[in-house]
């Protein structure tokens, strides 16, 4: 089963370069994607209020960042980034690729059940035995790799009223500033929040020396693949309900 | 399936469920027939259905209920694929099946409320006894694994079919009520 993520973050940061400001505002093709946008003459945020998706463009990083998953909305603009990029900064100065995701997976169950199954799952009887066997709440961090690039997951129990706390809105760029709509808008995200999920906070990432735009697709490339096939292991894994017979 | 999550309650001991969820409460309830059939509005239904916060409870529990279970039983299910390729063989069998029986008895004790505990309690008793499990062939932990899965696949399992269960490990010569 494929999940859509929550909230979608893809970064990439290049050593600080002068000769950037003198492209930054040459890209048109890119800037035509979005019907708003906002600088301070030293950065240029691009704003999509409608499809809650923005990019900012700095002098140490390209962000592009989403609070509506839309696979093909996605696609297109992170691969437009990727084939404009070198209008902006020289190939070579690449430092780090990033592709952060957030994922709420409905529960149907109580929290306690949620927590109890978490610590099955992932604690030793004797780490539970430490606290009496009484831990109410917890949340696992890994950091581990696959295919070359690194990932940190962290996984916990979520309720409702804690999810803004972890999955922040980009309120300023991604929501309409008209405040009756953008409270509207808020309001509809808020509620359609599950009352009980599974929280999952994967950051994908490549840091590196002498990283390239051909190692930036390749990052790309397999980070489609491999973050929903993180998610969907670990959640198969954490509520697996039958078991193969004989 | 349902979510029966978000709930008010009336006071009464009785429960409101809320809009969001009211098409499936509504088909579920029907199918309870703890509504008249005839119920198929979100107006109606406010006024009409009214549950007891226990079935709400029940269908938030059995889901976890089924993935407990289902960890407990892989594990007891590695004890037992050990032993029915090894026993007979190994001095080691005492290792997996001391891990086996307390496996068995960590989930009856824990959720002695699942009908599944009552098989892994019989199965329990009937492996400790005059230490049965040692006269045992490695053909019978694979019955044994045979009959364990469905048992743990079953979503609806009530103590009617447990009961069935345990008749098979009588049937392998396991006595099931020895004390």
């Amino acid at each position: 089963m494929s999940y859509s993520p929550q909230k979608s973050v893809f970064e990439v940061r290049y050593k600080p370069k002068l000769y950037f400001f003198d492209n930054l505002y040459k890209n048109k093709k890119l800037y035509d994607k979005f019907p708003h946008w906002l600088t301070d003459k030293l950065s240029v945020t691009l704003r999509d209020y409608d499809k809650k998706h923005s990019i900012k463009i700095a002098h140490d990083s390209i962000t592009f960042e989403s609070d509506n998953y839309n696979k093909k909305n996605e696609e297109e603009i992170i691969s437009m980034l990727m084939s404009e990029i070198l209008n902006l900064v020289d190939d070579g100065i690449f430092l780090r690729f990033g592709f952060r995701r957030f994922y709420l997976i409905k529960q149907e169950m109580r929290f306690s059940d949620l927590v109890e199954i978490i610590n099955l799952k992932y604690f030793t009887p004797e780490f539970k035995e430490l606290f009496n066997n009484q831990i109410s709440d917890s949340t696992i961090t890994i950091i581990s790799s696959v295919n070359g690039n690194k990932f940190r997951l962290m996984l916990g129990p979520m309720k409702k009223k804690e999810i803004p706390k972890f999955i922040i809105l980009n309120i300023d760029n991604h929501f309409n500033p008209e405040p009756n709509k953008r409270v509207n808008e808020l309001n509809k995200i808020f509620s359609s929040y599950p009352d009980l999920a599974l929280y999952l906070d994967i950051d994908y990432f490549l840091s590196d020396k002498g990283l390239n735009k051909k190692s930036l697709e390749k990052f790309w490339e397999l980070s489609k693949t491999n973050i929903p096939k993180i998610i969907e292991d670990v959640t198969t894994n954490l509520f697996e309900e039958k078991l193969k017979k004989l | 399936m349902t979510t029966g999550v978000a709930v008010k309650y009336n006071g009464n001991g009785q429960t409101i469920i809320s809009k969001e969820n009211i098409y499936e409460e509504i088909a579920e309830a029907q199918e309870e027939q703890k509504v008249p059939s005839s119920v198929s509005s979100i107006a109606e239904a406010t006024n009409v259905i009214v549950l007891h916060p226990s079935s709400i409870k029940e269908k938030k529990s059995q889901t976890a209920r089924i993935i407990k279970r289902t960890f407990y039983t892989k594990k007891i299910n590695e004890s037992l694929t050990w032993l029915s390729k090894n026993h007979e063989l190994s001095i080691d069998s005492t290792h997996y099946v001391q891990l086996l029986l307390e496996n068995l008895k960590k989930y009856k004790e824990d959720y002695f409320e699942d009908p599944y505990s009552s098989f892994l309690s019989a199965l329990y008793d009937a492996l400790v006894f005059k230490d049965s499990w040692i006269k045992l062939k490695k053909e019978h932990f694979i019955e044994l694994i045979k009959i364990i899965i469905p048992l743990n696949n079953n979503p609806k399992l009530d103590y009617d079919t447990v009961d069935k269960a345990i008749n098979k490990i009588e049937k392998l010569g396991l006595d099931t009520t020895p004390f």
